[in-house]
């Protein structure tokens, strides 16, 4: 069936307000209508993809495109991460053709006037949808992010669709833009005891795995929590998984009062014990790790809070002659903590500060210099074995930095 | 005369191709999971790690993973190595979309068609040949000859 259009939405397909706009609308309309989308929704902010790791030669050539063609974006419109260190790219030996084709990417981005975001956390950004706004984000962590702890909608918008409805403020109508798609159907309780940091990472895998797109709804989660843990939950959830939408009962906005599943019987119920968390964080390490020579932390980017937390940890120490260390993080966080003394005393102790990059779309990783990685991330762990061939070390930020670091 | 099914489900994406099939029982991650310039797949995680897509009729149950696949599928389609049309249980958003782009980037024909009358992984074994009519939603097997 056929899509209805407002009388503006025609006009963009119309090629009434430029050729970017027509070709956005009709790409939305093809994906749309088989997908059964009976009209748009409008939304509030974008965020897209242009990281070069992941868009490639196809990628760079479609956002020139859509840049001749003379596309603006028409709401707040950030992006993932970049696949280089605009700064230090140079001096860490990335290939230079690769980080010219990042470079035109961003020439391109820019001219559709998307912002000099680069992070998977732009909820940290100022890119703050309030409950029940709808918005098209990609990168599923933020989906995740937006969805459960913010109550905003998205689909696990694709690179490629979210600048299209960033030129039209547009997206198709379906399935999490609908109330009664965003219901409970999976119920998981926690019950392991006090939670760490890496808890909430190991317990966001273990929701992937099992329940794999459903949505579940989590007991057991203390009120007192903070956004970082539900930040690395969703993060896992979505990377082991598909998960898009979850509720935490008593903590996130859809689950705060009555019934996430609304009288409906969950498909499917498991505990979360103890056990359950060592056993998966030993299976989050590869079997063969040697000597760890770098500790990476920040997927997704570390907020002001955890750069705090790790310069605490770093109270007396530095990193090793053979081993390193890199936080990566926004450039928001990165400049105010610089601001505050911390960012210095850390490159004082050897931590390299990476900004507005990423270690899984980088090529830095399995070019053999780095052989076993150790992390504090469950999405870290979850995609680089498997993307880059290397060993990893999955542990508390405690372990990792006593793993990397020695006395000063 | 081989043995010959067809199915029925929910066409996505247009065209009308035929080709050997290539089965993964197993969801496929395209983010980092196929190499663009050889079009093989390269997870490790996967049963079928090594096997080539290009010109197969890609037959696996769900999209997982990524919201970047997409445009790991559009480069796959730059390099003439993107598969001629992909068949699953559901179709992600991610899938559609690369097929989509693919045709208005790149003129490629690529079939979408998804919740068939029967599992597609189950019912097609790698090396079948598979016409796919993405216009009507019609899938015919011929089973490989044993």
């Amino acid at each position: 069936m056929a899509m209805k259009l407002t009388p503006y939405e025609q006009e963009m397909l119309d090629g009434k307000h430029g050729e970017a706009k027509q070709f956005a609308m009709r790409a939305m309309i093809k994906i749309g209508e088989p997908l059964g989308a009976e009209e748009f929704v409008e939304v509030v902010s974008v965020q897209a993809m242009a990281h070069f790791g992941s868009l490639h030669i196809a990628g760079r050539d479609y956002m020139r495109k859509l840049a001749c063609m003379g596309g603006k974006c028409c709401v707040p419109c950030t992006q993932d991460p970049a696949s280089i260190p605009w700064d230090t790219w140079e001096e860490m030996g990335y290939d230079r053709e690769y980080a010219a084709n990042q470079m035109d990417l961003c020439k391109s981005v820019m001219q559709l006037g998307e912002y000099h975001a680069w992070s998977c956390t732009p909820y940290v950004q100022g890119n703050v949808p309030r409950v029940g706004q709808n918005v098209a984000w990609a990168e599923s962590s933020a989906v995740s992010y937006a969805n459960s702890v913010l109550g905003a909608r998205t689909n696990r918008t694709p690179a490629g669709l979210a600048v299209c409805a960033a030129l039209t403020g547009r997206i198709p109508k379906f399935g999490l833009y609908f109330d009664e798609n965003r219901k409970a159907q999976v119920k998981v309780v926690v019950d392991a005891g006090e939670l760490s940091d890496l808890d909430y990472n190991t317990i966001g895998i273990i929701i992937g795995k099992r329940v794999g797109n459903y949505i579940p709804a989590i007991y057991g989660i203390p009120a007192s929590t903070t956004n970082e843990n539900l930040k690395y939950l969703g993060a896992c959830a979505a990377s082991s998984g598909s998960v898009a939408l979850w509720h935490a009962v008593g903590v996130t906005p859809e689950a705060l009062h009555g019934d996430p599943f609304e009288g409906r019987e969950p498909v499917m119920e498991f505990t979360i014990t103890r056990e359950m968390l060592t056993e998966t964080e030993k299976s989050l390490c590869t079997k063969n790790p040697g000597e760890v020579d770098l500790y990476v932390t920040g997927c997704p980017h570390s907020s002001v809070a955890e750069i705090v937390k790790l310069h605490e940890l770093m109270k007396g120490r530095r990193v090793r002659k053979d081993k390193d260390m890199w936080i990566f993080t926004t450039a928001e966080a990165c400049n105010m903590m610089r601001r505050s003394g911390v960012v210095g005393e850390l490159e004082a102790a050897g931590v390299r500060m990476m900004v507005q990059t990423c270690l899984v779309i980088s090529p830095l990783v399995g070019n053999g210099k780095y052989k076993t990685l150790i992390t504090d991330s469950g999405k870290n762990a979850s995609y680089l074995p498997s993307e880059h061939g290397i060993e990893l070390i999955y542990a508390s930020m405690e372990k990792c930095v006593e793993a990397v670091t020695e006395p000063v | 005369m081989a043995e010959k099914i067809i199915l029925h489900g929910r066409a996505l994406a247009p065209g009308v191709v035929e080709g050997e099939a290539l089965v993964s029982k197993e969801s496929l991650v395209w983010s980092h999971g196929v190499n663009p310039p050889t079009g093989r797949i390269v997870d490790v995680r996967v049963a079928v790690c090594g096997q080539c897509v290009k010109d197969k009729i890609l037959v696996y149950p769900l999209g997982k993973g990524s919201t970047a696949s997409a445009t790991w599928i559009l480069e796959n389609t730059r390099c003439g190595n993107a598969p001629k049309a992909f068949l699953n249980r559901e179709t992600e958003l991610i899938i559609l979309t690369g097929a989509v782009l693919s045709t208005e980037l790149y003129g490629a024909t690529i079939p979408v068609v998804d919740r068939l009358d029967q599992n597609p992984d189950e019912v097609i074994e790698t090396g079948d040949w598979v016409k796919v009519d993405g216009d009507r939603g019609i899938v015919e097997i011929t089973k490989k000859s044993v």
